[in-house]
């Protein structure tokens, strides 16, 4: 190798030994295992908040999701409408696309993520 | 510049008249050209204007011809694009790999995935898709579909005949499977000598061939597979790595196991779809990816950004590289065994996700780039936060430099290992700290400035030491200079509004937009045909630059110094490899597994050792919880 | 003494027993201000002892290529030449359990088992990684060995036994004279270092490159014994070094014993410092810097204590 290579300066071993015995009088960066309580903030993205009273049934939200985790489906006559979402908690990834779409801003993203379930069927829900 | 090389270019090839074109500040774009004038043109650019650096090769699908696309510069940065076709009956294009180094994997790709014959490439381990990927499949051709793919079989199935009903279903089966396999890739006479590499050996050559003794004799080498699962990989890739003694002697790199088919699948959605694709090219740079797809369909659509939209994508941008360069602390850290390094460069990091999460609402997926500006603002209380966040890592990664800089087991273990001269850096095509590392002033914020880096410019940090240590020193500053440019930005951040209305139908043109992500340089590629879905988007990620030069860094060194020369390279799999979910595809043994049967065996399995988890009732469990 | 009391010691206190409890707390004490230094919350106090018991219901996989014998007999050989080691030890009051003039020698000798099991446990599993990290390992073991020894005979050459409970008396009566032998102690320290395979000096069983060296095959029941002699390995360094380097002692086997615990515990800090604040060395940086730095000041040493002895003390 017949290129320039500088070294580095001056060197001395363990210069990090000030720093770590800073962290053993100081308290630890992470939780306790069993019993750490971490919450999450308030502007988090979790699951989605949905009002059939206002929704016209446009199906937007629909279209533009990317994994195609919402359906909405209208139960009653177009007159009448009796508006259901169900939601694949499974193949949503959170995004709030849905709520950027609404025209009617009737999609609302809420922090809320404990949504975690002992089978698959079980992550289907009805907003 | 741009019209001095297109008057140039008309000079010398007068038949070019009336196909070049400026397309755009810092882009020459000349139209399809047939093969022969292509290959006099592209040499005598190479040759005589010194467009040495190999940006990108693009394969497309024209119909009845195979387009390929290439892109290079030269020293003044301008980005020449040229076109050639080849009919798809005879899809042959010479191999550009001799003229530019960094053209081997793109042009791998080419062969896979669009079944291009590219003359005179040279033999290596198949990029990016499976070794038992069926022949004659080439998912990015148009006529490909993926719905017509059985992914189980690895078989594709012709729209126009439906699969043939036999008598027996599980006959049918079998005997698909039976043909998958044998439909299996043979590797070419040249290619199996060349390497000993294969993504997984084929059926019947590894029940020919004995396994390789751990203790040869006769020579002294020995040779070690670092991968496709090793402590040290945070992605599955394989290193071959041939030792004499602890001196690495050789070195076989083969990636690819990440292919997940995003380009394919961009192609079939609309452009709000993609924007979360794009998204997930990479759990890192994420930003980076999404940024530079908005820029092009947001280029495309003709729409302005307003500038508050813009400011908030660098603030974003900046922040996703100070996380992403602690990230890389941490790893390296890691890697050499100083574990305490990288449990306080970490602790750091979550400092920054911290405030990332409040912003866009997420971790890593930020979602904060929507198409036309950004989808949430920063209120003044965040502000302080940020601020307040950014003074106090301030004086942890000043801390970090002292350190790096005085350590003597940091500087042992870091200097003089995986160099990459300036020379090589320019022979390889690296980008992003690897070249800033050797001294090459290769930032495109600086080079091409993009939304709020033209107000406020970027001062690029270089480092001459071209090694590990280099890098290390390089991303180090790099972060000061990025707290630096949060903190202007913040100040400066002007009123207005954040989004601007992108149509739905994207007018036809093709946009080509470089970002620096902070692994390097982020090229994006997008066409639009005027319908509301891509025609071609392809992601051309930093890491897939710097993978060429790695031969290279891991030859001459030690054993103990191969996981922190790839690691000093900050590489993304996952970038690399983008692009068909290959879930269940053939084993060894030519036995697939769908997620029933998985679960059949593992409870055969437990039952076989005493314990039945099948009276474990989940449902009930589930039942409970609700 | 009689039989029965000689056995109870042998296995219970300060034997065998002791010396496992006593592992299975300096693991747990070395992991938590591991973990504290680097600002985590680390391991419960149960944590080895969860570790181990795990391990021993695992299912036992051994390679077909290994030699099963060794495989399964190593583990128990690294865990008996420790317990033997510890015999020759004062841990309650100034005297070990057994001693005589040269045991020294013996502990040192045994000292040398794990590293050795270490090796051919990496060689008989017939693996990749397993191969360079016994190779490694054997590599380093010529490194420290040297200045090791060196080290350790200084402190005896002064007192002029090779006892390591005669050592101990001897300075009892001239605690001043333990000043003299500082160098050695750096050297020996550093040299504990190396011998117990921690960073920076690692590199047999570097995770990051050769997964985990010579006991990358091991699982199960055997793994559980062999990480379990290495605990003792730890406790016999520590129970060593400071016998022979830090020898206060009051004559009153109770307090000696708080004593005896309060210095390991000391040292243990001292070596886990040094873990935290360093990056890992190549294996020819450290064969480098043991010969190069180590040896030499050890001779040094020596060669002091020889004058020293023959000036002062004959």
């Amino acid at each position: 190798m017949s290129i320039f290579k500088p070294k580095p300066g001056r060197t001395q071993p363990g210069r990090i030994s000030g720093a770590a015995v800073h962290n053993l009088f100081s308290h630890p960066a992470t939780i306790k295992y069993i019993g750490g309580k971490y919450t999450l903030d308030k502007r988090c993205r979790g699951l989605i908040k949905y009002d059939p009273l206002q929704c016209i049934g446009c199906g937007l939200c629909m279209k533009d999701c990317p994994t195609g985790a919402i359906t909405i489906v209208n139960k009653g006559t177009k007159q009448d409408r009796d508006m259901h979402a169900y939601l694949d908690t499974g193949k949503c990834i959170f995004c709030g696309q849905c709520a950027d779409t609404c025209p009617k801003k009737d999609i609302v993203v809420t922090s809320e993520s404990d949504l975690s379930n002992f089978s698959r069927d079980g992550l289907k829900i009805e907003l | 510049m741009e019209n001095e090389l297109v008057s140039a270019l008309i000079t010398q090839f007068p038949e070019l008249e009336g196909k070049v074109t400026v397309s755009k500040p810092m882009r020459v774009s000349v139209d399809w050209l047939p093969q022969d004038l292509f290959l006099k043109v592209i040499y005598w650019l190479h040759d005589e204007q010194k467009l040495t650096k190999g940006h990108n090769v693009i394969g497309t699908d024209e119909g009845e011809n195979l387009g390929f696309i290439y892109m290079i510069s030269g020293p003044d940065q301008v980005i020449v694009i040229l076109r050639t076709t080849a009919p798809k009956s005879d899809p042959r294009v010479p191999s550009l790999s001799g003229l530019y180094k960094s053209f081997v994997l793109f042009e791998r790709e080419l062969c896979d995935l669009f079944g291009a014959q590219v003359t005179g490439l040279p033999s290596g381990p198949r990029y990016p898709l499976p070794d038992n990927w069926p022949k004659e499949q080439w998912p990015l051709r148009k006529e490909w579909k993926p719905e017509n793919f059985d992914r189980q079989t690895m078989t594709y199935h012709e729209p126009a005949q439906p699969a043939a009903t036999t008598a027996d279903p599980q006959q049918a089966a079998v005997e698909a499977k039976t043909e998958a396999l044998l439909e299996t890739v043979e590797l070419g006479e040249e290619a199996k000598t060349a390497t000993a590499y294969v993504n997984q050996p084929l059926p019947d050559a590894a029940a020919a061939k004995p396994p390789a003794p751990a203790h040869p004799e006769g020579d002294n080498l020995i040779t070690v597979p670092i991968g496709p699962q090793h402590p040290s990989l945070d992605e599955p890739s394989t290193f071959t790595i041939t030792l004499e003694g602890e001196k690495v002697e050789g070195a076989v790199i083969g990636i690819g196991y990440n292919h997940r088919g995003l380009e394919k699948a961009c192609e079939s959605r609309t452009y709000v779809q993609d924007l979360y694709i794009i998204e997930r090219v990479c759990g890192i740079c994420s930003h980076a990816h999404t940024t530079a797809y908005c820029m092009c369909v947001e280029q495309l659509a003709g729409v302005t950004v307003p500038p508050r939209a813009e400011y908030i994508r660098l603030i974003v941008g900046e922040m996703e590289r100070l996380h992403s360069h602690l990230l890389w602390l941490g790893v390296a850290g890691h890697e050499i065994g100083f574990d305490t390094l990288f449990m306080m460069s970490w602790r750091d990091r979550e400092r920054v996700l911290d405030i990332l999460t409040v912003l866009g609402g997420n971790r890593i997926n930020y979602g904060i780039n929507c198409l036309g500006g950004v989808r949430r603002d920063i209120d003044p209380g965040l502000a302080q936060d940020i601020l307040k966040t950014m003074d106090f890592l301030e004086t942890e990664i000043e801390y970090y430099l002292k350190l790096a800089e005085t350590d003597s087991t940091l500087a042992a273990r870091l200097a003089g290992v995986g160099v990459l001269s300036k020379a090589d850096c320019l022979l390889y095509g690296a980008a992003g700290p690897v070249a800033r590392a050797a001294g090459i002033a290769d930032d495109v914020r600086q080079i091409e400035p993009y939304g709020a880096y033209r107000d406020i410019p970027v001062r690029v940090v270089t480092d001459d030491h071209a090694d590990v240590f280099g890098r290390t020193l390089v991303r180090i500053k790099e972060m000061l200079e990025s707290i630096r440019l949060i903190r202007e930005a913040l100040r400066l951040l002007p009123e207005g509004p954040l989004t601007v209305r992108v149509p739905r139908r994207i007018p036809a043109g093709e946009a080509i937009i470089r970002v620096e992500a902070p692994r390097g340089e982020d090229l994006h590629y997008l066409r639009a045909t005027g319908t509301d879905m891509p025609d071609r988007v392809r992601v051309r990620a930093p890491t897939e630059c710097n993978w060429h030069g790695m031969q290279h860094m891991l030859e001459g060194g030690y054993l103990s110094d191969v996981p922190i020369t790839i690691a000093a390279i900050d590489p993304c799999y996952s970038c690399t490899d983008r692009a068909i979910s290959l879930t269940g595809h053939s084993s060894l043994s030519g036995e697939v597994l769908d997620w029933k049967q998985l679960r059949e065996y593992s409870l055969q399995w437990y039952r076989q050792r005493g314990v039945d988890p099948s009276r474990i009732d989940v449902s009930d469990a589930a039942a409970r919880a609700d | 003494m009689s039989v029965l009391t000689a056995l109870l010691k042998i296995l219970i206190f300060p034997g065998f027993l002791f010396l496992s409890a006593y592992a299975l707390a300096l693991q747990f004490l070395d992991r938590k201000l591991y973990a504290r230094l680097q600002s985590r919350q680390g391991p419960p106090w149960y944590q080895p002892v969860a570790d181990f018991i795990k391990l021993i219901g695992k299912e036992t996989l051994i390679p077909a290529q290994a030699n099963q014998l060794m495989f399964r007999m190593l583990p128990a050989f690294c865990l008996a030449a420790m317990a033997v080691a510890f015999v020759y030890i004062p841990v309650w009051g100034r005297g070990a359990m057994f001693s005589f003039e040269g045991d020294m020698i013996v502990v040192l000798y045994f000292l040398a088992v794990p590293p050795l099991a270490s090796f051919l446990a990496g060689w008989y599993s017939r693996s990749l990684f397993a191969t360079v990290g016994a190779t490694r390992t054997l590599t380093q073991m010529f490194a420290y060995e040297v200045p090791m020894f060196l080290a350790l005979l200084a402190p005896t050459l002064l007192s002029g036994s090779w006892s390591v409970s005669g050592n101990m008396a001897f300075y009892a009566t001239h605690p001043l004279l333990v000043l003299v032998n500082l160098p050695a102690l750096v050297v020996t320290l550093i040299v504990s270092q190396c011998k117990l395979e921690r960073t920076p000096f690692d590199a047999p069983e570097a995770e990051t490159e050769i997964v985990s060296g010579p006991l990358v095959e091991y699982g199960g029941r055997y793994l559980a014994f062999f990480t379990f002699s290495k605990d003792c390995e730890l406790v016999v360094v520590l129970s060593l070094f400071t016998a022979m380097f830090l020898p206060f002692s009051t004559g009153i086997s109770g307090v000696d014993f708080l004593l005896y615990l309060v210095k390991t515990l000391a040292v243990m800090a001292v070596l886990c410092l040094l873990r935290a604040t360093t990056a890992r060395l190549r294996i020819n940086q450290i064969v480098a810097f043991c010969w190069k730095y180590l040896a030499p000041t050890a001779l040094l040493q020596i060669i002091l204590n020889l004058v020293l002895r023959e000036v002062f003390l004959i």
